[in-house]
């Protein structure tokens, strides 16, 4: 595999090539209600070029590694056709390492008659709950060999070894519909899949709890969100504010994320590390050959820092800080988070609740997204709070607001940090889903907008 | 290569069935009022489904040179799938559908970047201190089916699609717009991109955040895109049917929504997004009434599904190649009606136009239940667009609004796989903050 690399990227003419080959194997099983759905492996392997040329880009990907060569020159073609665009790399050492996230028990390992019994057993748990009208469980892993290379001189070999699991749980009553799911998937190994039953209970609860939840209230609360919702926030809301794809050549943008602007009160940290062990969003090199590095993006509240692709740094007259990242070999990469999450400090999750007059525990998540400072996500289930007490459960809670004045109102922050990975993942200019990590401990919002009916 | 797989499998003692396609794209993408990236992909791959004991198997790879190691994933997969409720199709009468247009293929790039360009010059003329993003990409595809049954068709496809974006900020505050278009036809939409770009940028130039209530509401095209039709297409889908989640199981036959209202899954419409002749199982490919005058007709089938449920498929059958069929809709058209969208605005004493809904799918779906916030939306006083509305989120159920329909539009334009007139709602909850 190197050699022919090796090969492709000596035909490069002038300007600076890279090479990403990728071999990918992946097992899943899916039951959704009673029929498994989908059994099996799948392979896949592939490959890319992008070039850099007069300050301009091409990319090429492909399945077939015998024209690689002919797309090293299609690329250059490209990238020369874009020109003159002042596209620069900021310097980086090549890097020649190999590395392999380590697991406990390696998927690969255990027999596919192994990982179908899981996920049966799991499926069982939740179709048996009285008021479950189907379920979706969905075991997945995959091994990924990753060869990087470059016209600098690096040649970087990672090996990734995910593993996780989907479980879902729909509950109907007529036409009322209510679903629940729990997703975990990171870089440790198949036994985080095991002894999940107790999860699996849950999500049937959850969803069947629903269905006799009444709806919320639009209006401004005060909300607490519980750690998964909280990472699920700062990584939505913030995170992408703070990749600088979107913001070097946008002044105005830039002037609303400013190094040293507040964005909280003292207490407040937000950071991006790819080096935690084991998570969803762990790596050692970006698919620039970039190390990863861990990032503070604020700070004692104050704004301190931005993602970076090695082209935006070198726009932004910065360090790169290992965020350039593709979800596979037919995706240039792009600036992305890794693991992102709020630092925890001391608040106790009682003390908070006890000083909320009227509000909304708001607790995991359906789905969220952002366009600019607009933000709006969903919580996965939520209860009403007066008079300092966690009340009846409610639900449709959909959070929304504009992110510099939602981590402005941020009063009170957990001490019980969490992470959390799963199956999905991030999804960005039409690479979806690329792994990462959320986290956070409870923290405590001042006047959020709850969508709902008026 | 496509008939050795087959073969392998059959071998094997299994009814096969390998669904090949291979396609070659490129695309020009401007980003921040320039030409950044010039991508070319070229992919290929195969899925194999296999039907053994009755069980059906899959696998698929993107690695040809190991057919063996293919056959082996599908047939290892076949001892645990799912008993078989169908036979691979012998033969097919395809419908006549074009989606091929020589001229997708034949246009160069280059002309594309530049009339992308002028398109740039034209926005940021009127509007300086906005960023212009914009986008040109051709594809051509083929597709292979072939089943041990003797089926064997492909097909040759071309898809054209372009857009522009801008983004504008004004003390403080973010506008983003923009339009686009996708079609299997190569066609030139730039001066009706620029110009609704600068509508936007114009009827945004005051913001308000409105106070919370119940408003009519006017939704272009692209926002019941965007929050109400999944629900439609979730229902009608005969997946969830047989799973039980439709809330339009056991409904056929029953109003469900305004007399008005009729929803078609059509992909025989020419050279739409789509568009197709074939399925991606062998069903020949037909225009189906899904609620026809606020009545619930038909639900959309592959060929497994139909099976389970004692259903014949609707030609739904979609997939890549990776994956396998689950029906899925084409193109969906709903019937225009007879008030012009000028008259709509015209005749709301207050009242909301919304294009952009953001967050939608996080809510209950399923149910029919919505609350997503106003991404681009106006307010409307008086039967005049008075400014931008900011900070908002409509609230609602699908069902109970398309019985709450005060207006359908008198044109319904194809954009993509979707044809649909501006409809106006009565009343929508509006809460804001």
């Amino acid at each position: 595999m190197e050699d022919i690399v090796r090969r492709a990227l000596a035909a490069a003419g002038a300007g600076y090539v890279e090479i990403r080959l990728e071999e990918r194997t992946a097992t899943s099983v899916n039951y959704v209600g009673r029929e498994l759905e989908n059994i099996g492996t799948t392979t896949g392997v592939g490959g890319c070029v992008r070039a850099l040329v007069n300050g301009g880009w091409g990319f090429v990907s492909f399945n077939d590694a015998s024209q690689i060569e002919r797309c090293v020159k299609m690329a250059c073609d490209q990238a020369r056709m874009v020109g003159r665009n002042g596209s620069r790399l900021a310097p980086v050492a090549p890097a020649v390492d190999s590395w392999v996230n380590t697991v406990d028990v390696d998927p690969r390992a255990v027999p596919l008659e192994q990982k179908e019994r899981l996920a049966a057993a799991y499926n069982r748990i939740i179709l048996s709950a009285k008021g479950i009208q189907t379920s979706n469980v969905r075991y997945s892993d995959y091994h990924n060999i990753e060869t990087f290379a470059n016209t600098e001189g690096a040649m970087v070999r990672q090996e990734t070894v995910f593993c996780g699991m989907l479980l879902a749980a729909i509950a109907r009553d007529e036409m009322n519909i209510q679903r629940a799911f729990e997703s975990i998937g990171d870089l440790r190994g198949y036994q985080i899949v095991a002894g999940q039953e107790a999860a699996c209970e849950g999500v049937a609860k959850r969803a069947v709890d629903l269905l006799t939840a009444r709806q919320a209230d639009g209006g401004k609360y005060t909300v607490i969100v519980d750690p998964k919702l909280c990472g699920v926030f700062v990584h939505e809301a913030f995170g992408h504010l703070s990749e600088s794809d979107f913001l070097y050549e946008n002044p105005d943008m830039l002037g609303l994320m400013t190094v040293g602007k507040r964005f909280g009160t003292e207490q407040l940290a937000i950071v991006d590390d790819p080096t935690l062990p084991g998570e969803a969003g762990s790596y050692k090199y970006d698919s620039e050959g970039t190390r990863g590095v861990r990032t503070d993006l604020i700070r004692g509240g104050l704004l301190t820092g931005h993602l970076h692709s090695r082209e935006t740094a070198a726009q932004m007259g910065t360090k790169p800080t290992g965020n350039a990242r593709a979800i596979s070999f037919n995706h240039p990469p792009i600036v992305r988070m890794s693991n992102t999450y709020l630092e925890p400090r001391d608040a106790s999750f009682e003390q908070m609740v006890s000083e909320v007059d009227n509000g909304i525990y708001a607790v995991g998540m359906l789905g969220g997204m952002t366009e600019m400072e607009m933000f709006t996500f969903s919580a996965g289930e939520a209860w009403a709070i007066r008079g300092g007490k966690i009340r009846e459960k409610v639900r449709d809670v959909v959070l929304t607001g504009n992110v510099k004045e939602t981590l402005l109102n941020i009063d009170a922050i957990g001490n019980d940090l969490r992470f959390a990975g799963g199956l999905g993942g991030c999804g960005k200019a039409g690479q979806s889903p690329l792994r990462v990590s959320t986290g956070g401990p409870h923290i405590r919002i001042r006047n959020v907008v709850i969508g709902g009916r008026a | 290569m496509i008939e050795k797989i087959l073969e392998l499998a059959r071998r094997a003692g299994a009814s096969a069935e390998a669904f090949y396609s291979e396609g070659e794209s490129r695309r020009a993408d401007f980003d921040n009022n320039r030409l950044k990236y010039i991508t070319t992909k070229s992919i290929r791959g195969v899925g194999l489904r296999v039907i053994r004991d009755g069980r059906i198997g899959f696998s698929s790879t993107t690695d040809l040179s190991r057919p063996e190691r293919l056959v082996e994933h599908a047939l290892e997969s076949a001892r645990y799938g799912q008993e078989a409720k169908f036979e691979f199709p012998a033969g097919v009468a395809p419908a006549a559908v074009p989606i091929f247009d020589r001229r997708v293929p034949d246009y160069p790039i280059e002309d594309g970047v530049r009339q992308a360009s002028e398109a740039i010059e034209k926005v940021r003329a009127a509007a300086p201190r906005g960023q212009c993003s914009a986008e040109v990409s051709k594809h051509t595809g083929r597709q292979r089916l072939l089943n041990s049954a003797g089926l064997d068709v492909s097909f040759e496809f071309s898809r054209f699609t372009t857009g522009l974006g801008l983004l504008l900020v004004r003390d403080g505050s973010l506008l983003w717009t923009g339009d686009d278009n996708s079609s299997c036809a190569w066609f030139d939409r730039w001066d009706a991109y620029v110009g609704k770009v600068l509508s936007d940028v114009r009827c945004s130039e005051r913001e308000i955040v409105p106070e919370p209530g119940v408003y009519p509401v006017v939704f272009t095209p692209d926002a019941l895109d965007d929050a109400l039709l999944e629900t439609f297409e979730n229902g009608v889908n005969g997946k969830l049917v047989q799973k039980r989640i439709s809330p339009l199981s056991g409904k056929i036959g029953q109003r469900i929504t305004d007399a008005r209202f009729t929803l078609a899954d059509d992909p025989t419409l020419d050279f739409a997004q789509g568009s197709a002749a074939v399925d991606c199982e062998g069903v020949a490919a037909r225009r189906n009434v899904l609620i026809e005058a606020g009545v619930l007709k038909a639900f959309i089938y592959d060929l497994q599904t139909a099976g389970v449920l004692g259903e014949k498929s609707t030609g739904n059958g979609m997939r890549g190649f990776a994956s396998q069929p689950a029906p899925s809709t084409t193109n969906l058209v709903i019937d225009a009606g007879d008030t012009p969208v000028e008259r709509m605005i015209a005749g709301m004493e207050r009242g909301l136009l919304v294009d952009q809904l953001i967050g939608a799918g996080q809510s209950n779906v399923l149910a029919g239940e919505f609350s997503v916030n106003v991404g681009l939306g106006f307010l409307v006083e008086r039967g005049e667009i008075v400014a931008r509305v900011k900070d908002c989120m409509l609230a609602g159920n699908v069902f109970e609004v398309f019985n709450n329909i005060a207006a359908l539009g008198s044109l319904a334009e194809l954009k993509g796989d979707l044809k649909a007139p501006h409809v106006q709602f009565a009343g929508l909850s509006l809460a804001s903050g």
